[in-house]
């Protein structure tokens, strides 16, 4: 204290000046008033720069760094004004006072001045309540999007064990940098399609996961799907240890929204099961029309059958007489009627089989005037005169499987023979309606026209619009199977054609029903086309 | 069993071939043989000429069947028909006739010689005036 004094005396000459406890006339209540007031009040402002100090310090965020420093400078100033409040009591160190004082001034009015321009930034800053609000908003959006991302979860969950338990094979393929096919995904199903690991196979290319054979196929289709962003559906018969499969594939090429091939879906069904029972129902269908047609067969052997008999007769009457040549003749009709009745054997063993053999060209008038001989005599044996209207010559080229064709026909012959007999049946007499069917066939431009019509009243309208569906039937129990017409369409629409039923002269006595058929002409017979070749039908 | 001399009769026939047989065989036993291939020729054959008998088949074109009887009946309401078809009506001889006179079914394929005893024996005492 007296260093300081000393150091202080010699800057500040204090001579002739008293200290200021003299103006309190030395008065001790007052003079330790005055100490104790100056005291407290310096020591608590030399504190408070401290607490400032720290929260700048620990509260960077808060923005106010040099307005809290320009703060504490000023507290520190103003403590110090007070300290030497006391000082001055004993010791009339005014001038040093006054610099402190003058100081303090500057610091005060330093402060004053940049804290105005603080004030509404000050004012700006949230209080308290309403930063609980925000935080309050804040957390309930927080809430709300754990909400959310957990619904994601679950959705995620819910798509990735919907994609791995779907009951059809389904990959995603990637193509690689060298075009190549890379399995990305693949679902437990077409693991075991493929009787594999499903682990394993990530990342493996379409040739090592697939017989080669299957491969090539696959790969040209999911080519043809990244070239042209189509879907591709295609049905492949799938060699495998237990028997071959039949799989109903869809290609669906997903880009990167400019266009470029990214990945493709592919979903694969084994239609095996529905293809045998397809094939079946094909079967009885051609069955149920072998027996449509066994009358008319019978007829159609026992013709060569009583020529053969007959002749026999006659052999057996001439032989040992001169007359050898009848004897000779006899044989040889014999030979020929046998022959006969071969090709009608063989046609029917044609008609009972399983495989309909290959697409092939034939002429639609050959096959129908097939069915017509089959059937005419019943036509005769039920009073109807039928009509045959064909051309001959292979004018009526087309490409598709002669057997099916032929069993359109009988069917659509059948039906109209039933159809005239019912409404023969059911006339009242003498207002007969008249009993005939017009088989006839012609060509449009580039399409083949057949059309079987007869008189039998016409199609009621609620009936024609559901007549070509599977299991419709309007004949008793027993009589029809239903699914004469729906194969009809099916084994018509397998060559590109399709067929149509209206009614014809309705209301009166003519009345009728007329199916068309319509199949596009052979190709090789078509204008502008030279080469050979058949259609590219859908197999049946 | 005096036979008459060359009764008449008449073959409605569609299959030529087996025509051709029955009238050279009708024609060795000593029938007088007319043959036809549709329906309506048939009728048309009798209404022009009498016949003693007339054999056809059922299934023939032009015109068959019931129809065809009829039509031969007209003309020859007794004559004696043998209806040779390899689909015989469910009802038997009933279902193509009902009017008098002899009408027989013969199946095929034909058994000539139990058919050739039934067309003497329903053309006995004809030919002879």
């Amino acid at each position: 204290m007296r260093v300081l004094g000393d150091w202080l005396t010699t800057l500040f000459p204090t001579d002739g000046l008293a200290p200021h406890g003299f103006c309190l006339a030395w008065e001790p209540g007052l003079l330790w008033l005055h100490v104790f007031s100056d005291a407290l009040t310096g020591l608590a402002y030399y504190s408070i720069p401290v607490v400032l100090i720290v929260l700048t310090w620990k509260r960077r965020d808060l923005g106010f760094g040099w307005v809290a420093a320009l703060f504490a400078a000023f507290i520190l100033a103003c403590g110090s004004t007070h300290l030497l409040a006391v000082w001055t009591l004993w010791n009339p160190d005014y001038y040093v006072q006054g610099v402190v004082k003058a100081m303090t001034a500057a610091v005060s009015m330093a402060t004053a001045v940049v804290l105005w321009p603080l004030l509404p930034r000050a004012l700006a800053t949230p209080t308290p309540e309403q930063m609980a609000l925000v935080n309050g908003a804040l957390q309930k959006e927080i809430e709300e999007k754990e909400v959310v991302a957990s619904q994601l979860r679950d959705s995620e969950q819910r798509y990735a064990s919907f994609f791995e338990n779907v009951g059809e094979a389904l990959f995603t393929f990637i193509v690689d940098s060298e075009g190549r096919f890379r399995v990305e995904m693949l679902n437990r199903k077409a693991a075991e399609g493929l009787a594999v690991e499903q682990a394993g196979l990530r990342g493996r290319s379409l040739r090592e996961i697939f017989p080669d054979a299957v491969a090539v196929v696959l790969e040209e289709r999911f080519r043809a799907a990244c070239a042209d962003g189509l879907v591709q559906e295609f049905e492949q018969v799938v060699p495998g240890a237990d028997g071959s499969a039949t799989w109903h594939t869809i290609v669906v090429p997903l880009d990167d929204g400019a266009g470029r091939p990214l990945k493709l879906l592919v979903t694969a069904r084994d239609i095996t099961a529905r293809k045998q029972l397809e094939d079946e129902v094909l079967q009885t269908s051609k069955l149920a029309t072998v027996g449509t047609m066994s009358a008319g067969i019978a007829h159609e052997m026992s013709q060569p059958l009583n020529a053969i008999s007959l002749w026999a007769t006659v052999a057996r009457r001439k032989l040992g007489t001169p007359e050898t040549s009848q004897v000779e003749q006899a044989l040889t009709v014999i030979e020929e009627q046998a022959l006969r009745m071969r090709k009608i054997i063989d046609h029917m063993r044609a008609f009972s089989r399983r495989d309909d053999g290959d697409i092939e060209a034939f002429d639609a008038a050959e096959a129908a005037s097939q069915a017509v001989a089959l059937m005419g005599r019943e036509f005769n044996a039920a009073d109807i005169a039928l009509t045959v209207d064909l051309p001959s010559g292979d004018v009526l080229p087309v490409s598709g499987r002669p057997i099916q064709f032929e069993q359109v026909i009988v069917n659509l012959l059948a039906n109209a023979r039933d159809a005239v007999a019912a409404r023969a049946a059911a006339a009242q007499q003498g207002s007969e309606p008249p009993r005939r069917v017009t088989v006839s066939g012609e060509r449009r431009g580039e399409t083949v026209v057949l059309t079987v019509q007869d008189s039998g009243g016409g199609i009621p309208p609620d009936v024609l619009g559901r007549l070509f569906e599977p299991f419709f039937t309007t004949k008793p129990l027993g009589r029809g199977t239903g699914l004469g017409l729906a194969i009809c369409d099916r084994i018509i629409q397998s060559m590109d054609g399709r067929i149509t039923a209206e009614t014809v002269e309705a209301g009166t006595l003519d009345a009728g029903a007329r199916f068309s058929i319509e199949v596009p002409l052979r190709r090789d017979r078509r204008a502008g086309n030279g080469e050979g070749g058949t259609s590219e039908s859908a197999d049946l | 069993m005096a036979r008459a001399a060359h009764p008449k009769v008449l073959i409605c026939e569609d299959e030529e071939i087996a025509a051709l047989a029955l009238e050279t065989l009708l024609a060795d036993e000593g029938f007088s043989v007319a043959v036809t291939h549709d329906g309506a020729a048939a009728v048309a054959a009798v209404e022009a000429d009498g016949f003693d008998l007339v054999i056809t088949d059922l299934q023939v074109p032009g015109l068959a069947g019931r129809a065809l009887v009829h039509g031969l009946r007209r003309r020859l309401p007794i004559v004696p028909i043998i209806v040779m078809t390899g689909r015989p009506p469910e009802e038997g001889e009933a279902a193509l006739d009902g009017a008098e006179g002899t009408l027989l079914l013969f199946k095929k394929p034909l058994n000539f010689d139990h058919l050739v005893a039934e067309a003497w024996r329903l053309t006995r005492g004809a030919g002879s005036g």
